[in-house]
């Protein structure tokens, strides 16, 4: 629904309430999101919403962060990184809200999409709509920030990416969540069978989880076509306090 | 006639082969579940299990060699650039995680 991939709650209760070690937490939130990611490519693969161009030119940016930035960022102590990406995520849900009337869709259908934006049939207004993707520097920027933390903070990099696209870059909520749940994925995809070879995916507790989350994305995919693009904004402004406040906490 | 062939690939085959793993790997895991519940020790349920999340793992590969076909076929070199730049560097990061650890 949010293009989070489910990860943001899934890793820390597994861990804190269910008990189990945060690296199987982690290796079966991993395969949670390859299964929304899977679900969310088949339910979408004919509407057109989900920007693959865009997509891939901001994975690139984020594959590098993952590359060159996770050394980086590994320098940094992780009580200051904590209180960092607590701050960035209050600041984004912030903005959310300043902008919550604010749509980034053009309904007149003769306009250009320009080179990274898009066309998709939207249920809200009942039809075929176009959006221009601004400020690309700015949503690359972003995606390699995103990269880089994501692997040290165990957190999907959809949570920064989603927000900052939908506020900042002028792409509507319904798609840069959907492109994102795509693209999170397919860099899950890759960092699973390490995880798998070390013992850390139990397949049951694996199977669970998966089969939970194929229910749980395709309800989700159905609500958030439903759902008006101001309750997709709020719902996304609250996930992001929710997890600012949890990093605040944990860095206190 | 490079591209006519890769619009195919893109176009029918890679939707058939995608559509027939993700049914196939949400019903192994299913599958799989069940009959560990019934029988924890069982070597079906874990083959099943294995079976399903190696199936579930090869969809986002088969999105990836999807894109790469119809970026080819539509001549869309943004696009197929940039899908080959993620798969150089996502392969870069399994190689360097699998000899770290």
């Amino acid at each position: 629904m949010l293009g989070l991939g489910g990860g943001v709650f899934l890793v820390p209760f597994l861990n804190v309430v269910l008990g189990f070690p945060l690296n199987v937490a982690s290796g079966v939130g991993l395969m949670t999101v390859v299964a929304t990611s899977s679900v969310v490519a088949r339910g979408t693969s004919r509407s057109g919403i989900v920007n693959l161009r865009l997509g891939m030119v901001l994975q690139v940016a984020a594959a590098t962060g993952g590359y060159v930035g996770g050394t980086i960022v590994q320098r940094i102590p992780e009580h200051t990184l904590q209180l960092m990406f607590a701050v960035v995520t209050l600041g984004i849900a912030l903005i959310m809200l300043a902008r919550l009337e604010r749509r980034n869709v053009i309904l007149d259908r003769a306009a250009s999409t320009g080179r990274f934006g898009g066309r998709y049939y939207e249920e809200e207004s009942g039809q075929q709509v176009l959006y221009r993707t601004r400020r690309m520097p700015a949503a690359l920027g972003v995606s390699l920030v995103a990269g880089s933390i994501s692997g040290l903070l165990g957190i999907g990099g959809g949570i920064l990416q989603v927000p900052a696209l939908n506020a900042w870059c002028g792409v509507p909520m319904r798609a840069a969540a959907a492109t994102s749940a795509v693209m999170i994925g397919i860099t899950a995809a890759a960092s699973a069978p390490l995880y798998y070879g070390r013992g850390d995916i139990i397949p049951p507790l694996a199977a669970a989880a998966v089969l939970g989350t194929f229910a749980g994305s395709r309800a989700g995919m159905w609500v958030a076509a439903r759902l008006p693009a101001k309750g997709l904004k709020l719902l996304m402004a609250g996930v992001l306090m929710f997890v600012s406040a949890t990093y605040f906490l944990e860095a206190w | 006639m490079t591209s006519r062939v890769a619009a195919a690939v893109a176009d029918r085959v890679l939707p058939w082969l995608m559509l027939c793993v993700f049914w196939a790997a949400f019903a192994c895991l299913a599958a799989g579940l069940v009959v560990w519940l019934a029988q924890p020790t069982g070597g079906a349920a874990s083959a099943l299990l294995t079976i399903g999340l190696l199936g579930l793992l090869a969809n986002p590969l088969l999105k990836l060699l999807a894109v790469i076909a119809a970026s080819a076929g539509e001549r869309d070199w943004l696009t197929l650039g940039a899908t080959l730049a993620v798969l150089a560097i996502l392969m870069a990061l399994t190689l360097r995680d699998a000899l770290r650890s």
